[in-house]
């Protein structure tokens, strides 16, 4: 009895330790969440989304039209080339190359660019691609952003793929099937959800970013949609207003950080959803 | 060693498997395997697990060569052709359908399943992948509880039910011969009950060749058995005497339970 009462003390006690390390996790995050929300949601207004900058000391408030049609334009680039990309290099591992010695030298390589800091990334695009036009693009930011997807999209992409059991790749085969049907048809079907999941959470991680986009689309005060041009994003945006000694130009910053923290949590739902409908039911679509 | 060659003179040979080596890498695997298949006929390949009988079924289709390293010596002759010599696997797949230990649905409709095969043969007119279908079903014995939910995920369906889909499947594209690989060892009795009375159909239309790894499956349901051990092919023989009177004192042991 005594060892027993002993041994449920000292579980309570962990018990304990353990939730106030979570309690002061979860505080600190939802201090941030919070923050953002009320000031941002108290930046809000309709002329965000319809007006571009005005110099500070002005009446007008402002908008971040410019940033966030922007920030829209870079990433969705960075989505065209980044995530074919990284399903179809994906595939390769996962399917075709699966017994090459080349696969362990891409898979390292991968592993090593994931945790590349993604300042890094920006000045290399910065080399090949800013310094050789002589101007920042917004080109040239999507291609920062898409490289910084490339290797999360293709582990996902290969992790995947090699969940589908081999016996229903041989189905497949069995039924004289060539293998680029096996893997469209069958592969690609099983491990959708999966992927689709993966390839959210990579533009939700790119959706954020601030670093490589410093080097490469840089900035840009006006509204344009010239991809060979600086643009704007809210990201930097948001680094350069709320740096500012502007209060208008402050008060912007929060409603843009509000509109790329909401986006996030937004495609992170989404994913989380796409996950449980996919473990959820029995697979009807 | 004993020769596998059966003296039938009302049997005809659909395969002929003449002096069969497979090694994976450097292991051999099966050594000097020399059978005949006949047609129309059940064929058991019985034997404790490692014995080289899944191996065996998987070298009439080629599924070795999904993978580095496997290599073939000797001949499965089937129409005066060498299958391990054939070139075309898909046209070679098409011709000896299989079935898997675990099901294998597709992640698509029941149609869908049962059409993929006739898809892949280019069969494109609509009307024909619908009659066709429900001839597999029907052959399949699963048309009746599918019927209404043809365009549901195959996903739904039970585990018998998803291996009765499997082989309609295999059968919708008319296979000469079908190969089942334990095809009742993941299943409940009654599902088991169903695939075994739909093999003892299934012999009119196809040869079937079947790995068990359960004797009384074996016994009730093979015109003929094959009794494998560490890669070699022990002995051979119609299945009623193989079981009552084994020439061998291995297949002996082994029928009445005494190894595997």
């Amino acid at each position: 009895m005594n060892t027993y009462s002993y041994r449920k003390l000292k579980s309570a006690l962990w018990m304990f330790v353990f939730s106030v390390f979570a309690i002061i996790g979860i505080a600190f995050l939802a201090f941030i969440t919070v923050d953002v929300f009320i000031n941002g949601i108290a930046a809000l207004s309709p002329m965000i989304f319809t007006q571009d900058q005005v110099p500070p000391f002005m009446p007008e408030l402002g908008g971040l039209r410019f940033a966030i049609v922007g920030h829209l334009i870079i990433t969705a680039l960075a989505i065209l080339l980044g995530i074919p990309l990284g399903i179809l290099a994906g595939t390769f591992l996962a399917e075709y190359g699966k017994n090459s010695r080349i696969k362990t030298f891409i898979t390292i390589f991968s592993d090593m660019m994931l945790s590349i800091p993604s300042i890094v990334i920006g000045t290399f695009v910065y080399a090949i691609a800013v310094v050789p036009f002589g101007t920042y693009s917004a080109l040239a930011g999507s291609l920062a952003l898409a490289i910084i997807m490339f290797p999360v999209v293709l582990r996902i992409t290969e992790d995947m793929m090699n969940l589908v059991p081999k016996e229903l790749r041989e189905a497949g085969f069995a039924l004289g099937a060539p293998y680029y049907k096996v893997i469209f048809s069958i592969v690609y079907r099983s491990a959708a959800s999966g992927i689709i999941t993966g390839v959210i959470l990579a533009i939700g991680r790119v959706a954020g970013e601030t670093a490589p986009l410093l080097f490469t689309s840089f900035n840009n005060n006006y509204f344009t949609t010239d991809l060979t041009e600086p643009m704007a994003s809210l990201t930097v945006t948001i680094f350069n207003y709320a740096g500012s000694p502007y209060e208008n130009w402050q008060s912007l910053a929060w409603a843009g950080a509000f509109i790329i923290t909401a986006f996030v949590l937004f495609i992170n739902i989404v994913s989380r959803l796409l996950v449980s409908w996919r473990y959820g039911n029995d697979g009807n679509r | 060693m004993a020769i596998g060659r059966v003296r039938s003179a009302e049997e005809t040979t659909i395969l002929s498997v003449r002096g069969l080596n497979f090694f994976y890498g450097n292991t051999q695997v099966l050594k000097n395997v020399t059978m005949d298949i006949y047609e129309g006929r059940v064929t058991a390949l019985i034997g404790p697990s490692g014995c080289g009988k899944t191996t065996f079924l998987r070298t009439f289709n080629r599924m070795h060569d999904l993978y580095p390293g496997n290599r073939y010596e000797g001949e499965i002759i089937h129409n005066g052709e060498n299958l391990l010599k054939e070139e075309d696997l898909i046209k070679l797949r098409s011709r000896l359908g299989m079935v898997f230990q675990r099901p294998t649905p597709f992640p698509m409709s029941i149609f869908d399943n049962i059409a993929y095969g006739l898809r892949l043969g280019g069969l494109r007119n609509r009307r024909e992948i619908a009659d066709r279908v429900e001839k597999a079903l029907k052959d399949a014995a699963l048309w009746n509880e599918v019927e209404e939910r043809l365009k549901h995920s195959a996903m739904g369906l039970s585990g018998g039910q998803q291996q009765r889909l499997v082989i309609a499947r295999a059968l919708a594209v008319e296979p000469e011969i079908l190969l089942l690989d334990e095809p009742t060892s993941a299943l409940d009795p009654i599902a088991t009950n169903k695939i075994e009375e739909l093999v003892v159909e299934l012999k009119e239309k196809v040869s079937i060749v079947m790995v068990t790894h359960n004797m009384h499956q074996a016994a009730r349901l093979s015109d003929y058995t094959a009794f494998m051990y560490l890669g070699e092919l022990i002995e051979y023989g119609g299945t009623d005497k193989l079981f009552t009177q084994p020439q061998e004192e291995m297949t002996e042991r082994y029928v009445r339970g005494m190894f595997g």
